[in-house]
């Protein structure tokens, strides 16, 4: 489910940001957007709506609207805001499928899948909604698999059944006998997990934050933590940074956790074969770390920030990088990673 | 129509099991309806055969006992509920659903699965159409799918024992009702009649048909002086272990020649559904068999399915809902016959009544002899292996009397040869009205009476 929903909110970027890419120019877009993906969510809002109050029927700022309101979970808001547009907009297959990932956030497939055919009818090669529309047919599948696959709980009941036909026995006329209530069988219906997990996005993968480029100092390893597992913490991520810099894939994906969030929403796999072709295809990698800081969020969980001074053949980039760890089997993993300027 | 098929995209999804359910069960609906292509051919020809002999035997085949037969069937016919009584189809008939497979074969996966969706509407704990349901959107996903990439694949996680056998279970249940469904289309075009029914009661105006190994249950309505007609049929659940019951908890159901004695009126749980009649097992043959068990109904199905694996009951016969609730109008006598037959033969209707003819024969030698107390033709109407009311038969023999039979009904006894089962109403000028049961026997050509019992 959790895989699921991410690749729904992929498709929900991506039409976000084609219609970014088709806005003339427009700063107010670029900035909103730019916001949104920086996470500040509160002042993209308000941009939307100060934009709006000039052009209340311009769509790029309804859809951005649309997908704020995404962001901060108001997910009946976004509804009604999505729903308008296909009205106005009916032409618009993007409003259509965004509209679908929050009915199916809800559970709502049939719905769901409506959207997504009209989507598709709008714009029969529109591949995000063809995606979403078979995602939501597997799940509806597995829905009518489990319907389908319970048990006849009357196995269960036989001997009870036994027992109440010799009460009344065949004697021509029937003396009601009271029937002892048959024991409710319990048969957990088969629970099939959603089918989606395998697959990886189609659409095109948006260059990944990291592969920003400055020029690079050698490794500077300053821990400025002061506790021992802070100390910890920042020795993952040298340990993170020395595996890049040594093209040592494995090494560098296993800094990873399991339950890292790709930075667009892309299943694992697809993410590590991107990461893995872009560090493999660089003939020498140097990633150093400047002005490191750790703060620690309880036991498990911590930030770390630096300045990343990376270095890739002709490439070099200076950036500022947020790692989020948290600990799981006794070793911190990366959750998260954003890069900001 | 095999080819029609291609055009899924299945093979793909063929690597998960549920889906080789779904291709299992597109290979049923080409198969039965391969079936049918091939024998619609000969049953033309057979069609035109019946109907030359049914001009030719039109004159022939009315006896002494016919005509007498005949005459009271006009007298009684008061007593017959009004053909006109209305048989409702199932909640989702078999046409229904062979629609439904019919569209899947030609490829239209979208109209099947809005068919689907409005039938469910209908019943919605009808499992099998959500087993297809779930094959099909499998199928549209991968669809969707192939549009955007190729290498997508799903990994449906492995189903138990139990699921696998649930799956089995619904394929048979699919299998069972499409094949019948052809049947019961092929019925409707062909005059031919159960063997079995060789004459149905005056006052009874329907009878049941149980063909243990298609699952179905016949609905028969009985026309005065003409074969019964052909009402409605229904995919019924029998025992766990099959037909042939022979022993108490042996969870098979009985086959031979039963009534329907009434319904049974307490209250019952849910797993009986909307209700239950009570089958007169085991019968006075039965006994003599040495057969056990009791409890034999037919009954509804419990709340959470729509209807019930093709094999599951304890030995009673087990309808859908609403299915059960149409017999249940009907079975207004307390004497409606219920036959259950391993394999329903279809014949013409001249084959029975041909039969009739030597039986009403034999029965009428058996009263007149009785009527004048010819000991001697009494004695030549029983079987040497004759068990039975001895008594009884030696006090009508007194003295000479006269005897009438009301609301005589026939039925060729199903798992025996030439064996007959006639119930009657029995009256006479010196004794009350009984209503009697003889199991006739053929023995070198001539109908004995091997068993006999008064109810």
């Amino acid at each position: 489910m959790k895989i699921f929903s991410h690749r729904f909110i992929a498709s929900l970027l991506l039409a976000a940001m084609s219609q970014v890419s088709l806005a003339q120019g427009s700063d107010d877009l670029t900035e909103i957007n730019r916001l949104i993906r920086a996470g500040q969510t509160e002042q993209a809002a308000s941009k939307v709506e100060s934009a709006l109050a000039g052009k209340p029927r311009d769509p790029q700022l309804r859809f951005l609207r649309g997908v704020i309101q995404i962001e901060q979970k108001k997910t009946n808001d976004a509804i009604v805001t999505f729903q308008r547009m296909t009205e106005d907009f009916p032409e618009l297959p993007e409003p259509y499928n965004n509209l679908a990932v929050l009915y199916a956030g809800l559970g709502q497939y049939d719905k769901s899948r409506a959207a997504l055919e009209l989507a598709i009818r709008t714009h029969p090669s529109y591949a995000t909604a063809h995606e979403n529309l078979g995602d939501i047919y597997t799940k509806m599948a597995s829905e009518s698999y489990s319907k389908a696959l319970q048990l006849d709980s009357a196995n269960n009941t036989a001997q009870v059944k036994l027992s109440v036909i010799k009460d009344i026995g065949s004697a021509k006329p029937v003396k009601p006998t009271p029937i002892p209530p048959v024991a409710t069988a319990v048969v957990t219906a088969p629970v099939i997990a959603p089918v989606v997990a395998v697959a990886p996005p189609v659409t095109t993968t948006p260059a990944t934050t990291v592969a920003a480029v400055k020029p690079a100092a050698p490794a500077a390893v300053k821990p400025v933590a002061t506790t021992d597992e802070s100390d910890v913490v920042y020795d993952a991520v040298v340990t993170w940074a020395k595996a890049w810099g040594k093209k040592d894939v494995p090494a560098y994906l296993a800094s990873y956790s399991k339950s890292f969030t790709t930075p667009n929403g892309e299943s694992r796999k697809a993410w590590e074969q991107d990461r893995r072709a872009r560090i493999e295809g660089k003939r020498s990698i140097s990633v150093a770390l400047e002005a490191p800081t750790v703060e620690m969020n309880g036991d498990k969980s911590a930030t770390v920030k630096f300045r990343q001074i990376y270095k890739a053949d002709s490439l070099s980039a200076n950036s500022r990088k947020t790692l989020k760890l948290s600990k799981a089997d006794g070793s911190w993993k990366i959750t998260e990673e954003t890069t900001g300027k | 129509m095999a080819l029609l098929i291609l055009n899924l995209p299945v093979p793909h999804i063929l690597f998960s099991f549920n889906c080789r359910a779904a291709w299992k069960l597109f290979v049923a609906v080409c198969a039965s309806a391969f079936l049918l292509s091939v024998h619609s051919a000969p049953i033309q020809a057979k069609k035109k055969q019946a109907q030359a002999q049914s001009e030719n035997s039109s004159s022939k085949g009315k006896g002494k006992v016919k005509k007498r037969k005949a005459k009271e069937a006009t007298e009684k016919t008061a007593a017959i509920v009004s053909p006109a009584k209305k048989i409702l189809p199932s909640e989702v008939n078999d046409v229904e659903l062979a629609a439904v497979y019919q569209a899947i074969s030609q490829g239209k996966s979208g109209s099947a699965l809005g068919q689907i969706e409005a039938l469910l509407i209908k019943a919605p704990n009808y499992k099998l159409l959500h087993l297809l349901r779930a094959d099909l959107l499998l199928i549209l996903s991968q669809k969707q799918t192939l549009k955007t990439t190729a290498g997508t694949s799903f990994a449906l996680p492995p189903l138990s024992p139990d699921h696998l056998s649930r799956i089995n279970q619904l394929q048979q249940e699919a299998q069972l009702r499409l094949t019948s469904q052809q049947k019961s289309k092929q019925l409707s075009k062909e005059p031919k009649v159960p063997k079995q029914l060789i004459k149905l009661a005056d006052n009874e105006p329907f009878a049941l048909l149980v063909d243990s190994q298609s699952s179905r249950l016949y609905v028969y309505q009985n026309i005065p002086n003409a074969p019964p007609k052909l009402l409605a049929d229904y995919y019924a659940t029998q025992g766990l272990k099959g037909s042939a019951k022979l022993k108490e908890g042996d969870q098979r159901t009985p086959i031979g020649a039963y009534f329907i004695n009434g319904p049974i009126t307490q209250k019952l749980p849910d797993l009986y559904g909307s209700g239950a009649l009570n089958i007169d097992y085991p019968n006075a043959w039965d006994k003599r068999l040495g057969r056990t068990g009791y409890g034999i109904w037919l009954h509804g199905t419990m709340s959470e399915t729509y209807a019930r694996p093709p094999y599951a009951s304890d030995g009673c016969v087990v309808l859908a809902n609403p299915d059960l609730e149409m017999i249940f109008k009907l079975a207004n006598n307390g004497a409606m016959p219920i036959v259950v037959v391993d394999k329903v033969e279809w014949v013409q209707p001249e084959v029975v009544v041909k039969s009739q003819k030597t039986l009403f024969e034999a029965l009428d030698q058996w009263r007149i002899a009785f009527e004048k107390a010819d000991d001697k033709a009494i004695a030549k109407a029983y079987s040497t292996n004759f068990k039975g009311d001895e008594n009884g038969k030696k006090n009508a023999a007194n003295k000479p009397s006269k005897i009438v039979l009301n609301n005589l009904v026939t039925i060729e006894y199903p798992g025996e040869t030439d064996m007959v089962l006639m119930r009657f109403e029995q009256s006479s000028n010196q004794s009350a009205a009984t209503r009697k049961q003889l199991y006739w026997k053929k023995e070198s050509g001539n109908w004995k009476i091997i068993l006999e019992n008064t109810l």
